[in-house]
């Protein structure tokens, strides 16, 4: 039995380091057992409940499986999407995490210090740690990661560091040169701050969405940066995190505050076998691992529907949360994360680009006494990529809508409950 | 006996009630109506029609509303009782018309021996839309006392249709206009016996309809035929026995491309995917029909039916469909108002003579 290893949030300045930042209510308590074991998930029809997944529990409660179900092949697991961890450094050597690291980069942003790695390892374990059933794994597990290591020797991350690293997100051109999709900072320090806005602004305007903490302190307003994410040009680009359940916040969150607007909560406890003790498994508390449930939210749904621009997949997010009863949005925001919802087609769906009417349920034709073979009509429907209200790309077969047959009520032919729809569209090629 | 949606049925029934209100009290006409039940008796059909009759020395002309799928037939000298329920193959483009209103003239001409040349024209406006209608001219010859033959011309204008495909929602369909000719023949074999045959070439230009999926459809040929023999007076006066073969209208050339969102690119483009494929269907559907029909009284007639449907609706997976039917004709009120309109007539002549 390991002793547990405790980080007490604290904060320091300093005058080269206007804003030297903590890692945030970070608990690590080693667990027994290796990566195998657990006790099982039971596969249900879901390939991806596995016991892996059930040594996650993070990902049950933001009812990942279901998602990775939904896409059936398209790119699942926030493939082709980077996710940067701004925080301590990443151990590029666990088996967890080196894959989905050595898809993005390391980037030591401070090389005059050197992080812990161990508050960053277990952010990147929650991200994309690898499924591959051992230890556990990560909501984005197909994702690429980069390392943005701001950590200092005592402990904490570097402020200026942690806006290099925005720019640098923001600026190169593939993940391995350091670019990021989106970025999880699991970090900050009470109270408002403008220190981080132009920075935060340069990266959304470049495309980069940031995932904020709210903090451990069981404040009433988040942190800073979590805090900027409501700043008009970041506006839809920034999600701040609180942790708790959805049955509401973690007694040690701070709540969402001014940014209730642009605030989720996403699970405060969850497990990680990316915690240092290589597969290991230890717990992992705070909102610290509540933000990276959000970030490989993100990736999740980015790779799921590439037409969506980041904006409205941070509005998909937004919108698609649970409410929590009782929790009121000043505390709770907009509510749990829930990629299930965030992955099913949100309202009417229409059929992409039919620029005359664009119903697509019920669409459908049928011919009169079978004089015209709808053959072709009813091939060519069989994947069709249609919009939700949020314009969210999914295949739909619309062939049984398709009929040679005698005339028939075509809204009896096409239920409309969307069940006829196969998963997000895959972006790769027929 | 009428199966299927009474409600349009029942509509169809009013209009046919309103033409008679109309035109009823037109002294020189010969009114009758009939509202006819399942001529084509394909299962899960509702029909339903009624009709105005005027008769007169010069011409002969009727009105009429038809209810959901009712199969129309034209009353030209062709149309002996068999062909009543053959109209898919008899006039393929009037059955394409789902609930139509329409009428149809037969003015005889050029001949001192009463019918011997008759010039016919037909228009049926579909009653649903008002933009769909079918419309034909034609001429018939008694070539000899047994020998009658006929060609007609057609338009048949579709509105988002084509050939009876409709679609809704994204699979909208261009406006179509098929221009059609039909051929036919009646030889007497005896006294009360006479085979015929009619055979019906489309041909249907699509319109464009940009932004549509289904916008790209090519010159389309089309073809329906009837074939058969009819003999009368088996067992009392106004029965017959029939024998037909038929095949409804069924593409024989033509193409659709069909351009759906099928693919998205990694930028998140989406685009279309291409598929085409032949019009044609795959089977050729072939009916063949026996029926007998008597009268049972003045007003009402009963047909028995039993026929033999390969590859129904053209579909060679199609299963052969046999079946048996019973159809059951009723006309109201034609001898009363002739009855009333000779009445008025003698008394008024009456009248005249008094004074």
């Amino acid at each position: 039995m390991k002793p547990h290893l405790e980080l007490t949030p604290t904060l320091s300045m300093s005058a080269a380091k206007p804003a030297i930042l903590l890692c945030l209510g970070l608990a690590l308590s080693a667990c027994s057992g290796s990566g195998g074991g657990g006790g099982g998930a039971g596969s249900g029809g879901n390939p991806f409940l596995t016991d892996e997944y059930a040594r996650t529990p993070g990902l049950s409660q933001i009812r990942a499986a279901e998602t990775y179900n939904l896409t059936r092949g398209g790119r699942e697991g926030g493939e082709g999407q980077s996710v940067g961890v701004i925080d301590d450094g990443i151990d590029g050597s666990h088996e967890d995490i080196q894959r989905a690291l050595s898809r993005g980069g390391s980037f030591d942003m401070l090389p005059t210090e050197a992080g812990d790695r161990s508050h960053g390892t277990a952010v990147a374990g929650i991200v994309a740690a690898e499924r591959n059933d051992r230890g556990t794994m990560g909501v984005a597990f197909n994702a690429a990661l980069v390392d943005y290591d701001a950590g200092t020797n005592d402990g904490f991350i570097d402020g200026s560091s942690a806006r290099n690293a925005m720019r640098q997100a923001a600026d190169a051109g593939t993940p391995q040169a350091g670019r990021a999709d989106v970025l999880n900072m699991s970090w900050g320090s009470t109270g408002t701050t403008t220190f981080y806005t132009e920075d935060m602004r340069y990266a959304a305007d470049r495309g980069v969405v940031m995932v904020v903490s709210t903090g451990n302190d069981s404040l009433a307003e988040p942190d800073s940066p979590a805090s900027v994410v409501t700043d008009p040009q970041i506006a839809g680009m920034g999600i701040a995190v609180a942790a708790g359940t959805r049955r509401g916040l973690a007694s040690y969150s701070n709540a969402c505050g001014s940014a209730a607007q642009y605030c989720l909560v996403a699970p405060g406890t969850t497990r990680t076998s990316a915690a240092g003790t290589r597969l290991g498994i230890a717990s992992f508390s705070g909102t610290s691992a509540a933000a990276p449930h959000v970030a490989g939210a993100f990736a999740v749904l980015a790779a799921a529907f590439p037409n969506l621009s980041e904006r409205q997949i941070v509005e998909r997010m937004l919108s698609t949360a649970d409410p929590i009863p009782g929790c009121p949005e000043s505390e709770c925001g907009q509510g749990f994360l829930n990629m299930e919802r965030a992955l099913n087609a949100l309202g009417s769906v229409t059929v992409a680009g039919a620029s005359r009417n664009p119903n697509a349920a019920p669409a459908g034709a049928v011919g009169r006494g079978g004089a015209v073979s709808t053959q072709a009509i009813r091939a060519a429907m069989q994947g069709v990529v249609v919009l939700d209200e949020g314009g969210a790309a999914f295949y739909g077969d619309l062939s049984p809508s398709v009929s040679a047959g005698e005339a028939s009520d075509l809204g009896e032919l096409m239920r409309i409950d969307n069940s006829w729809m196969s998963g997000p569209a895959d972006w790769t090629s027929r | 006996m009428t199966v299927g949606r009474p409600l349009r049925s029942f509509r169809t029934a009013l209009v046919g009630f309103g033409l008679i209100a109309l035109l009823g009290a037109c002294d020189r006409a010969d009114p009758e109506m009939a509202f006819t039940a399942s001529p084509a008796l394909r299962a899960g059909d509702p029909n339903g029609a009624a009709q105005m009759v005027l008769r007169d020395e010069s011409f002969r002309a009727r009105v009429l509303a038809n209810g959901d799928d009712t199969h129309w037939v034209t009353f030209h000298p062709l149309s002996a009782r068999a062909t009543q329920s053959l109209g898919e193959a008899i006039q393929p483009m009037m059955s394409l018309i789902e609930s139509g209103t329409g009428g149809e003239i037969l003015i005889p001409f050029g001949s001192r021996q009463g019918q011997r040349n008759l010039l016919q024209g037909v228009l049926l406006v579909d009653q649903e839309t008002g933009q769909s209608y079918a419309g034909t001219v034609g001429v018939s010859r008694l070539m000899t006392p047994g020998f009658l033959a006929g060609v007609e011309a057609g338009l048949f204008q579709e509105d988002e249709s084509f050939l009876g495909l409709t679609g809704v929602g994204a699979l909208e369909f261009p406006d179509s206009e098929t221009q059609f000719w039909r051929a036919w023949i009646r030889h007497a074999t005896s006294e009360r016996s006479h085979v015929f045959g009619s055979f019906t070439r489309g041909v249907t230009r699509p319109g464009r309809m940009d932004g549509a999926i289904a916008g790209d459809i090519s010159l389309t040929e089309s073809v329906a035929f009837a074939l058969g023999f009819q003999t009368e007076g088996l067992q009392r006066i106004g029965d017959h026995l029939s024998i037909t073969l038929s095949s409804p209208l069924r593409v024989e050339d033509g193409d659709i491309t069909v351009s759906a969102p099928g693919t998205i690119t990694d930028d998140g483009e989406i685009r279309a995917i291409d598929t085409s494929g032949p019009l044609a269907p795959d089977g050729r559907e072939l009916r063949l029909q026996v029926e007998y029909g008597r009268p049972l009284s003045p007003s009402a007639h009963v047909v028995w039916q039993a026929w033999l449907q390969d590859d129904p609706a053209h579909d060679q997976q199609a299963s052969t469909d046999v079946g048996v039917g019973l159809i059951y004709r009723v006309r109201f009120n034609t001898g009363a108002w002739r009855v009333a309109a000779e009445e008025r007539r003698a008394k008024a002549a009456q009248e005249e003579e008094a004074s």
